[in-house]
């Protein structure tokens, strides 16, 4: 009997060694690796993932439209160069095409060129030990093991509640969102893709309000940590974000932070760095706790990157713009984590 | 010295005496942007009264006007020696649940700040 799972599944919360994976399905043709993606689908279907896919082959070309918009058009360029048109004609022609294979490795491929939330945890964990992880409404896409790295691309079916205007009327506008566990041997970084939003374009332009979402990026945290059941803790990035700003990596154009009897934030003008400009504060903030900070890239190291905003108490580091290479922003992260020890 | 020469442009409008001790704040003007607000609370004179000594200072050549606009946070975003030179539109950061979001904004939405700046050209005529 074939158990085939719904797109929209919730993974069993018990916990899968990669390690049994692998022993247990030895026979099975697990072409790339051994982690409890191929269990789970190979288990249900005795086919590979990659070419099941449920949450895409369920996928409308309007849902597979709007999951290529939220890639810079630069990647969308240089993957479909032979497409022309403006991102927008590109996204439906690819969409209509439904090469679910295709979009697939592209949705991987140039993730990290996406406006990104990223979230940091420390643990513990072997790396052939990790747990199953269930994000609701979310499906497993694909898997990728290098010697001390193991990624794991979620998409998440997220569905937003909304009550049009003119005449008025209930509808949901439904989104495909990529998430990316990456576990190193010290930290599990969760990589939310920014959700690009243009829920008006999707009503005519009629009048909205939006009454609920499925799922927000606490709740898939939430599911996150749940899996680990308690080996995770938020790591703070205090020491990795001072020495990268001390070495000029960056500069903060915006602040907030505490001071003994206050919590005060600087705005700078524009093209203005506090380090550069304000050594006093500067001098100041080396000692003092971060909350949310904006920084621009200075270094001229040909990073794609230009700017990105740190939480380091909670562990968050944000892309809030679009990079041209592929792997830039993960330097960044690699950097913040390396110098973090 | 700019300072100097503005020293001598504040002396046309007000007695000696209250600038005394007061150089040395006048001296912590950020010559790049002075606002009117800045000379008023050095000075301690009103608002019409700073306006006139520094439209006295661009008359004789020591400042030059200048606007920036703001963006909604507070943040200088670009700045022109008159409004209609500001660019239509300018980049501001806003924070959207809690994460940073670049959005662009039209400059005639926004609020504009007048400023004034010293004139280099005058300072390197007067130093010369």
């Amino acid at each position: 009997m074939l158990l085939i799972p719904k797109y929209r599944l919730t993974f069993p919360k018990s916990r899968f060694s990669l390690q049994s994976c692998s022993s247990t399905y030895q026979g099975a043709r697990l072409a790339r690796d051994t982690t409890f993606h191929f269990r789970y689908n190979i288990v249900a279907v005795g086919i590979l993932p990659k070419t099941y896919m449920p949450i895409l082959r369920t996928a409308s070309v309007q849902d597979l439209k709007r999951l290529l918009e939220l890639y810079p058009v630069s990647s969308l360029r240089e993957r479909w160069s032979g497409i022309a048109g403006t991102k927008d004609e590109l996204c439906l022609e690819v969409a209509g095409k439904r090469n679910l294979k295709d979009i697939a490795e592209f949705v991987n491929d140039y993730l990290s060129c996406c406006k990104q939330h990223i979230y940091v945890y420390s643990h513990r964990l072997r790396l052939n030990s990790l747990p199953t992880v269930g994000i609701p409404d979310g499906e497993l896409l694909d898997t990728k093991s290098e010697p001390e790295r193991v990624h794991l691309l979620y998409l998440i079916r997220v569905g937003f509640k909304i009550i049009v205007r003119d005449p008025p009327e209930e509808a949901t506008v439904e989104f495909l969102l990529p998430v990316r566990l990456d576990v190193t041997r010290e930290h599990l970084i969760v990589r939310i893709v920014v959700l690009e939003k243009d829920i008006g374009s999707y009503v005519d332009g009629r009048g909205y309000n939006t009454i609920g979402r499925s799922i927000d990026e606490n709740g898939i945290l939430l599911a996150v940590e749940r899996a680990f059941g308690g080996a995770l803790v938020t790591t703070d990035l205090h020491k990795g974000v001072k020495k990268l700003w001390h070495d000029d990596f960056m500069d903060a154009t915006r602040a907030q932070y505490k001071k003994p009897k206050s919590t005060d934030a600087t705005i700078m003008d524009k093209s203005k760095g506090i380090k550069k400009t304000d050594s006093e504060l500067y001098a100041l903030l080396r000692t003092l706790t971060l909350f949310k900070t904006l920084f621009e890239v200075t270094a001229t190291n040909e990073s794609s990157v230009s700017a990105f905003s740190v939480d380091p108490g909670n562990g968050y580091i944000g892309f809030p713009r679009y990079s041209d290479n592929r792997g830039d922003t993960d330097h960044v992260v690699d950097e913040i984590l390396k110098h973090n020890r | 010295m700019w300072l100097t020469k503005f020293l001598n442009i504040i002396g046309s409008f007000l007695p000696p005496d209250p600038l005394a001790g007061k150089e040395e704040a006048l001296a912590r003007l950020n010559p790049e942007k002075i606002y009117i607000e800045n000379v008023r609370s050095v000075l301690g004179v009103s608002q019409r009264e700073a306006l006139d000594i520094c439209e006295s200072a661009v008359r004789q050549g020591l400042f030059k006007r200048g606007v920036e606009v703001l963006c909604p946070d507070g943040a200088a975003a670009a700045s022109a020696d008159v409004e209609t030179n500001l660019p239509a539109t300018v980049n501001c950061w806003t924070q959207e649940d809690g994460h940073y979001e670049e959005v662009v904004l039209p400059t005639a939405q926004l609020q504009k700040v007048k400023y004034y700046r010293l004139n280099e050209q005058s300072t390197a005529a007067t130093v010369g």
